[in-house]
C-alpha cells in the first residue's frame, strides 16, 4: 500500500463522523483538501485535523438533520418525517447501527428510570438493573451486527418515512425502491470472534462457578396457624459439584452436537447455491468493538458474584452455556478457515444447527432517490435516479 | 449571519477570484498574516454554511492529478456582506485611531 493510499485511508475512516451524502458529495474534495494541506510525506491524518473533522463532521450532522422535536417525534412517536428531511431519515434507515439508533433510546430511558429514581430517593439502586441498563449497549450492538439487514422494520421504515404521501407535491424530494444485495457477516471473522467470546466467557464463569458463595434458593419458614405451606426467597450456601455435573453435561452435549454439525459442514457445504442478492461484509470494527464494551460488563458481573455482593448464580450456568457452545463455535471456525472464501456466518448457522444447506439469499429493499419533476415542463429536474443506498 | 474572524476571511479569500479548497486556506493565512491556519473540517463548516445563506457558490469543478478541486466564489449578496463587514471595521479601526491619540490622564 502506498502513502498516498495510507493517507487517503487515514482520512476516509475521520470522515465518517460526516452523514452519508455529504460524504457522496464533498469526500473526494475534502480529502484532496486534506492531502495538500499534509504535505506529500504524511501517511495519515495529524491528530489536530482529526479532532477537527470529528468535531465538524458532527456539527454538519446536527444542522443537516431536522431540529430535536421532530427526530425525538420520529424516533420515539414514529411521525412520518416531513419531506424536507427525507434525504437525513434515508441516511438513517439506510445507515448502519439503524436498529442500534431505533431500539437503544426506549430501554436507556426505562432502566435510567429505574436506576435514578431510587439515587434520587437516596437509596442504592438495585444492582440488577443497573446491571441491564450496562448491558443494553452492548448487546444491541450485537443484535444490530450479526443480523444487518432487519426487513419488516427496515421496509416498514422506507414506506413510512421515504416515500410520497398522497397530495404531495411531485416536485418534492421523492425516493424510490428497487433490489439489491444483503449483507451478510464474512464466517472466518464471524467464526474467530464468536471462538474468542465463548473462550472467555468460559474460563471467567468457570473461574466465578468454583468460589461463589451462596446462590438464590427458596428458604421454608415456620408456618403460620392458618396456612399450611410457607416460604420465602432467600439464599443458600452454593456447592462447586453441582457446577461440575452441569458442566460435564454441557462438555458432553457440545462434543456430540459439535461432531453432528462438523459432519453436516463437511457433507452441506459444498452444496451452497451460488447468492446473486448476497455482498459479504467485514464489520471487524463494530463486532471488536461490541466485544470489547462485553469484557469489562462480564468481568464486572462475575467479581459481583464471587465476592457475594449479588446471589444470583448467572455465573454457573453462563459457564455451562459457553462449554456447550465452544466445541460447535470450534468446528465451525476450522470449517470456515479451510472452506470457501465466500461463505458467510448463516451458512455455517444453518448446516450446524439445522442440518440443511444453506438457503438462497432473497434480495432486499435499496432505496434509490428520484428525480423531482416540474409541473411547467413535465420534465425531470434532477440529473436522473441514482442508486444511493 | 454573524460573522466570526475565520467567517471574515474566508469570504475575503473569495473576494477575488473563485478558489478551491486548499486555495483558500493559503489565500487566509496571507491575509492573516499567518495567524490564522484553519483546519479542513472547519473550512468546509464555514464553506457550508456561506452556500446554504446564498454567500458562496460553486463555480467550477476540475480533476487534477487525480484529485477533484471545487472552486468557490462569492455571489452580489456575500459580496455586500464583507463589504458591509469590512466598512464597520474600517469605521471602528478610525474610532479606535481617536481614542488612541487622545492624552491619557493619570490613573483611579
Amino acid at each position: 500500500m502506498s502513502d498516498t493510499d495510507r493517507f487517503d485511508r487515514s482520512a476516509r475512516f475521520w470522515l465518517r463522523a460526516y452523514p452519508v451524502r455529504w460524504r457522496a458529495v464533498r469526500g473526494d474534495e475534502l480529502i484532496g483538501v486534506l492531502r495538500d494541506l499534509a504535505g506529500p510525506e504524511a501517511t495519515r491524518l495529524s491528530l489536530r485535523e482529526s479532532l477537527g473533522l470529528l468535531r465538524s463532521g458532527w456539527a454538519t450532522r446536527w444542522r443537516d438533520g431536522p431540529p430535536l422535536r421532530t427526530r425525538l417525534a420520529y424516533r420515539w412517536l414514529d411521525r412520518p418525517i416531513p419531506p424536507r428531511y427525507r434525504e437525513w431519515a434515508r441516511d438513517d434507515i439506510d445507515g448502519r447501527w439503524y436498529d442500534t439508533r431505533r431500539m437503544l433510546l426506549a430501554p436507556i430511558a426505562v432502566y435510567g428510570i429505574f436506576w435514578l429514581v431510587p439515587v434520587l430517593r437516596g437509596r442504592q439502586s438495585d444492582l440488577f438493573f443497573v446491571f441491564l441498563w450496562a448491558m443494553i449497549l452492548p448487546v444491541t450492538l450485537w443484535f444490530d451486527l450479526l443480523r444487518p439487514v432487519r426487513d419488516p422494520y427496515r421496509t416498514r421504515a422506507v414506506n413510512r418515512h421515504l416515500m410520497p404521501r398522497l397530495g404531495e407535491p411531485t416536485t418534492a424530494m421523492r425516493f424510490g425502491q428497487t433490489r439489491g444485495a444483503r449483507p451478510r457477516i464474512e464466517a472466518r471473522l464471524g467464526t474467530t470472534l464468536a471462538c474468542l467470546a465463548l473462550g472467555f466467557g468460559a474460563v471467567l464463569w468457570t473461574t466465578v462457578a468454583l468460589v461463589v458463595p451462596r446462590g438464590p434458593a427458596i428458604v421454608g419458614c415456620p408456618p403460620e396457624p392458618e396456612s399450611l405451606v410457607c416460604f420465602t426467597f432467600g439464599s443458600a450456601s452454593w456447592h462447586p459439584q453441582r457446577w461440575a455435573a452441569l458442566a460435564a453435561v454441557a462438555i458432553i452435549v457440545g462434543l456430540l452436537l459439535a461432531r453432528r454439525a462438523g459432519r453436516r459442514t463437511a457433507r452441506l457445504l459444498s452444496e451452497r447455491p451460488a447468492q446473486p442478492y448476497r455482498a459479504l461484509v467485514n464489520r471487524a470494527p463494530g463486532l471488536i468493538t461490541a466485544l470489547v464494551l462485553l469484557v469489562p460488563l462480564a468481568g464486572w458481573q462475575a467479581w459481583l458474584e464471587a465476592t457475594g455482593r449479588w446471589v444470583a448464580l448467572i455465573s454457573p450456568w453462563a459457564s455451562a452455556i459457553c462449554l456447550l457452545m465452544l466445541p460447535g463455535a470450534l468446528v465451525a471456525a476450522r470449517a470456515a478457515r479451510h472452506g470457501p472464501s465466500d461463505t458467510a456466518l448463516v451458512d455455517l448457522w444453518q448446516i450446524g444447527l439445522h442440518g440443511r444447506a444453506p438457503q438462497l439469499d432473497t434480495w432486499v429493499v435499496v432505496v434509490v432517490r428520484m428525480p423531482a419533476v416540474s409541473l411547467d415542463a413535465g420534465e425531470p429536474t434532477d440529473d436522473g435516479p441514482g442508486v444511493t443506498a | 449571519m454573524a460573522l466570526s474572524e475565520q467567517t471574515y476571511l474566508v469570504l475575503l479569500a473569495l473576494a477575488d477570484e473563485p478558489r478551491h479548497g486548499y486555495g483558500v486556506v493559503q489565500e487566509v493565512r496571507t491575509l492573516s498574516d499567518d495567524r490564522v491556519k484553519l483546519g479542513a473540517g472547519t473550512l468546509y463548516g464555514i464553506l457550508d454554511r456561506l452556500v446554504a445563506a446564498g454567500q458562496a457558490e460553486v463555480s467550477n469543478e476540475v480533476v487534477v492529478e487525480g484529485r477533484l478541486r471545487r472552486y468557490y466564489r462569492l455571489t452580489p449578496g456575500g459580496r455586500a456582506v464583507v463589504e458591509a463587514h469590512t466598512a464597520e471595521l474600517a469605521a471602528l479601526a478610525r474610532r479606535a485611531r481617536r481614542v488612541l491619540a487622545r492624552p491619557a490622564f493619570g490613573g483611579v
